[in-house]
């Protein structure tokens, strides 16, 4: 299998549109509008992903196994219209505590040097 | 199931046009990605017109163009690098070939058009959807074989002229003819300005090839193949976009049918040494 043969550690760091979509994926499996509008709320609108910039990441996630699709189905809560899902690889999840670990590292350090409130003096 | 409300005319129109952007995305691309892309671009639409009206919209337009942009750039950048591993040398010939028959049908089409009046659907149809994509192709080709020598300047001008050339000039010939807004007369100085976007950048490239010398002989070839007529056009192009109002003089003068030829011969002359310089290599494995 792919997924035991590559090290997560290759795929590091992460680029912003790659970590949020991501992360909004680590919940469960989404469609393409829905990973917009996640990552849109888990950044309060900072990072704002056009469908160009989200299937040009998704293309390349797949193509590493970082995600895979699930299939194909209409939303309930859109309309009939069916829509490709996609969910995480176990690379993909492994992939991802490793970032959020190396950032939550970085975090750390931030915080020795009094940079976020909550610092220790 | 929640259905959607009827459906607004901005956003039918907005994803019309999203929809002509596509094609300025590699085929490949297009083609797996295409529907998915303009599913959620009108979910897009359809919030935005619910939560912020229309005022909203041109904030979500410009979003979409810069993301438009820069992911067509990557997305054709990164098909590049597929490329090399597979392109294989009849392509350059034929895209040496496409500089050609471009030039042919390019230079056809303004005879015609300056023939006579009556014909002008045939000139713009000649030149927006048979000229303008062939000399595009032409550009990639160029791209291809000379842009290890010409530099990431020298390769991206190239790769601008021939996505942006030909997709402006596709969209002033929907415009013009009526799919995309009911013919909407100003769009019309598009279907020039399009292919003298891509004549500007052949002859950018021209400025860069006098000093890097990639082609095997005539290094001048690309700046006389492209400088022309972006002199001679957007002078009166952009003027006429914004005002819908023609105020050029239509006569050709003997210095503009001088140059004229001299450009249209040039970019024979271009395409020739394309598809004649195929690395021996290549030739080999062929």
């Amino acid at each position: 299998m792919t997924e035991t043969l590559q090290n997560p550690d290759e795929f590091l760091p992460l680029t912003p549109a790659v970590f949020n979509i991501l992360l909004s994926l680590a919940d469960g499996e989404k469609h393409g509008y829905g990973i917009m509008q996640e990552v849109e709320a888990n950044t309060k609108g900072q990072v704002l992903m056009g469908p160009g910039t989200l299937y040009g990441s998704i293309k390349r996630m797949l193509q590493a196994d970082l995600i895979e699709e699930s299939d194909e189905r209409a939303d309930p809560q859109m309309d009939d219209q069916r829509r490709r899902y996609y969910k995480l690889t176990a690379l993909g999840r492994r992939t991802l505590r490793m970032e959020a670990e190396r950032l939550d590292e970085q975090v750390r350090v931030a915080r020795r040097k009094n940079l976020l409130s909550g610092s220790t003096t | 199931m929640i259905s959607h409300p009827e459906e607004h005319p901005g956003v039918a129109v907005s994803v019309r046009i999203y929809r002509v952007l596509l094609a300025a995305y590699p085929t490949r691309f297009q083609q797996e990605y295409g529907s998915h892309m303009m599913q959620v671009f009108r979910d897009c639409c359809l919030r935005t017109v619910r939560q912020g009206g229309m005022n909203a919209m041109a904030r979500l337009w410009a979003v979409t163009l810069l993301d438009v942009v820069q992911s067509v750039v990557s997305e054709h950048a990164r098909k590049e690098i597929e490329m090399k591993k597979e392109m294989k040398p009849q392509d350059i010939r034929m895209a040496g070939w496409a500089l050609m028959v471009g030039s042919v049908v390019f230079f056809l089409g303004g005879f015609i058009g300056a023939l006579q009046y009556d014909n002008w659907y045939v000139m713009i149809a000649l030149v927006a959807l048979i000229s303008t994509p062939l000399l595009a192709f032409g550009l990639l080709g160029l791209r291809r074989r000379y842009g290890d020598q010409v530099g990431g300047f020298g390769k991206n001008i190239l790769l601008t002229g021939a996505v942006f050339g030909s997709l402006i000039s596709i969209i002033g010939y929907f415009g013009e003819v009526g799919p995309i807004d009911g013919g909407n007369e100003s769009l019309w100085a598009l279907i020039f300005i399009g292919p003298g976007l891509l004549f500007a950048c052949l002859a950018l490239f021209g400025v860069i090839a006098l000093f890097k010398k990639p082609l095997p002989r005539w290094n001048i070839l690309p700046i006389l193949a492209g400088l022309w007529l972006p002199l001679r056009w957007f002078p009166l192009m952009i003027p006429a976009l914004i005002t819908d109002t023609w105020s050029g003089d239509d006569a050709l003068g003997i210095a503009d049918t001088v140059f004229t030829i001299l450009q249209f011969a040039s970019l024979m002359a271009l395409g020739y040494i394309l598809k004649s310089d195929v690395p021996e290599e290549s030739v080999a494995t062929a």
